[in-house]
């Protein structure tokens, strides 16, 4: 993920003043920016990703004052982002269980450029893989893409999600684990296919 | 996981990564958030909520007990017939200049058989200057309606009768003369004149003066007038002044046609105490 936007972000902040301050006051788009992307990228492309961000941005500018800058500023807002998605999962779930009996609405369709055939197909494995996604719990789906796929190391994903090392490589290791079953019965993952 | 599964992985991150958002879907996505954010959505349900409520309210009063609302405008804003005569005098005394007070006061005393000069009763509760000059003796003055009355002796009266006799305009013209610096302390124990009198004053100085008839021709004319509720409490005070007189089968007729014509609370409660001692 590119986060050049967020260094320009905190370059903005001046000896005299607060992080918080600074943010809220003078990039409250970047922040909103990057919150964006991160929610974007923990919970996929989904109907409710507007409201996820604007509950996560409150929280976000809520916590802002006790930021101590202990760790990176995108860590902290991923650790929001993340507490944010999981309370609103685990909200819908008790939700569905109640009042409703329909399956989880559709993902929306996924937009990027459709020059050519290869963008077709790689649109395909994409849905295809938050598909997969979907069949494992939220705390290790969640492990997965920020490992994985957004290439944090295990150090930041275990202050993101508030648990120990181990239980992330715990977590990481039994999600290798069902999605390599998972797309070992897909075709259009198998690595002979050309891109 | 093997070789071949790490490869699918690998396959699966350049499908991920091909779908990440670009830049104007996240800036429409933040322009989104903002203008979310920016909504006032907590203010703008309570105050339709208390819109309602107060709608709700007044809509179920003025359909329970219409004269309850009624009296309430009322008390809110000022009567017409109050504005003549009391704003009136207490306007037309504040704009008088010293000078003019003493001049009135001084006419007051000498003219008491000077008839009296009914304000418009649409004119304003603060006079203007020619409404003052209208009130003057000196000025020439064009009444919309004049009320001729014989010279009563309570202008010579003692002071202390006269002023608890005339209520209203006269008390209030007296009250910002007395107190008004350039008078001297001989004109200030000057009773104020009849020609400041209202209709209503009038009524109360003939109660005073122990003239009935007198009362009962000015609560007449009071009963004429074209605002109903100054109607209402002139035919009241007829009621009681002929129940007095002992006339109680006009008493009893008054105050009954009082409690059918939706009076006000007030002066039905009124109507139906004097009912009450017209038995059956």
């Amino acid at each position: 993920m590119d986060q050049s936007f967020l260094h320009s972000a905190l370059e903005l902040t001046t000896p005299g003043q607060r992080l918080e301050d600074t943010l809220a006051r003078d990039s409250p788009d970047e922040l909103l920016a990057l919150l964006y992307r991160q929610m974007r990228a923990l919970a996929g492309p989904r109907q409710d990703l507007d409201d996820l961000v604007q509950a996560a941005a409150e929280r976000t500018l809520k916590a802002l004052e006790r930021f101590e800058g202990r760790s990176a500023l995108s860590t902290f807002t991923y650790g929001i982002v993340y507490r944010t998605l999981i309370d609103q999962q685990r909200w819908y779930r008790r939700f569905q269980r109640r009042f409703a009996n329909d399956a989880r609405e559709e993902a929306d369709e996924l937009t990027f450029p459709r020059s050519s055939e290869t963008d077709l197909r790689e649109l395909e494995r994409a849905r295809r893989l938050y598909v997969a996604l979907d069949a494992l719990s939220n705390e290790k789906r969640a492990t997965l893409i920020l490992h994985d796929l957004e290439g944090l190391d295990v150090a930041d994903v275990a202050v993101i999600s508030g648990a120990n090392e181990r239980t992330v490589r715990s977590r990481l290791r039994d999600a290798h684990k069902k999605l390599a079953e998972i797309l070992r019965k897909d075709p259009l993952f198998d690595p002979e296919v050309p891109a | 996981m093997n070789a071949a599964d790490l490869a699918r992985l690998e396959v699966a991150k350049r499908a991920y990564r091909a779908t990440q958002p670009t830049d104007v879907e996240v800036q429409i996505g933040v322009r989104r958030a903002r203008l979310a954010q920016s909504r006032p959505k907590l203010r703008r349900s309570f105050f339709s909520k208390g819109l309602v409520f107060v709608v709700l309210a007044i809509g179920s009063l003025a359909y329970a007990k219409p004269h309850a609302l009624g009296e309430l405008v009322e008390k809110v804003l000022p009567r017409p017939d109050a504005a003549n005569a009391k704003g009136g005098a207490r306007g037309e005394a504040a704009l008088m200049t010293p000078p003019e007070a003493e001049r009135r006061m001084t006419g007051s005393a000498q003219g008491a058989s000077r008839a009296a000069v009914r304000p418009e009763p649409a004119s304003s509760p603060v006079a203007t200057p020619e409404g003052a000059r209208a009130a003057t003796p000196e000025a020439p003055t064009k009444p919309t309606a004049v009320a001729p009355r014989p010279a009563t002796p309570a202008a010579t009266r003692e002071p202390a009768a006269a002023s608890k006799a005339v209520k209203g305009a006269g008390r209030d013209a007296a009250h910002t003369a007395l107190s008004t610096p350039g008078v001297t302390p001989a004109e200030r124990a000057t009773p104020p004149s009849a020609g400041a009198v209202s209709d209503w004053g009038r009524v109360g100085q003939a109660l005073a003066d122990g003239d009935q008839a007198e009362a009962l021709t000015a609560l007449n004319q009071l009963s004429e007038s074209d605002d109903q509720r100054t109607r209402d409490k002139a035919d009241l005070g007829r009621a009681q002044l002929l129940m007095a007189r002992g006339d109680r089968d006009a008493a009893c007729a008054l105050a009954g046609s009082l409690t059918h014509r939706r009076a006000g609370s007030r002066i039905e409660r009124a109507a139906q105490v004097l009912l009450k001692s017209c038995g059956r």
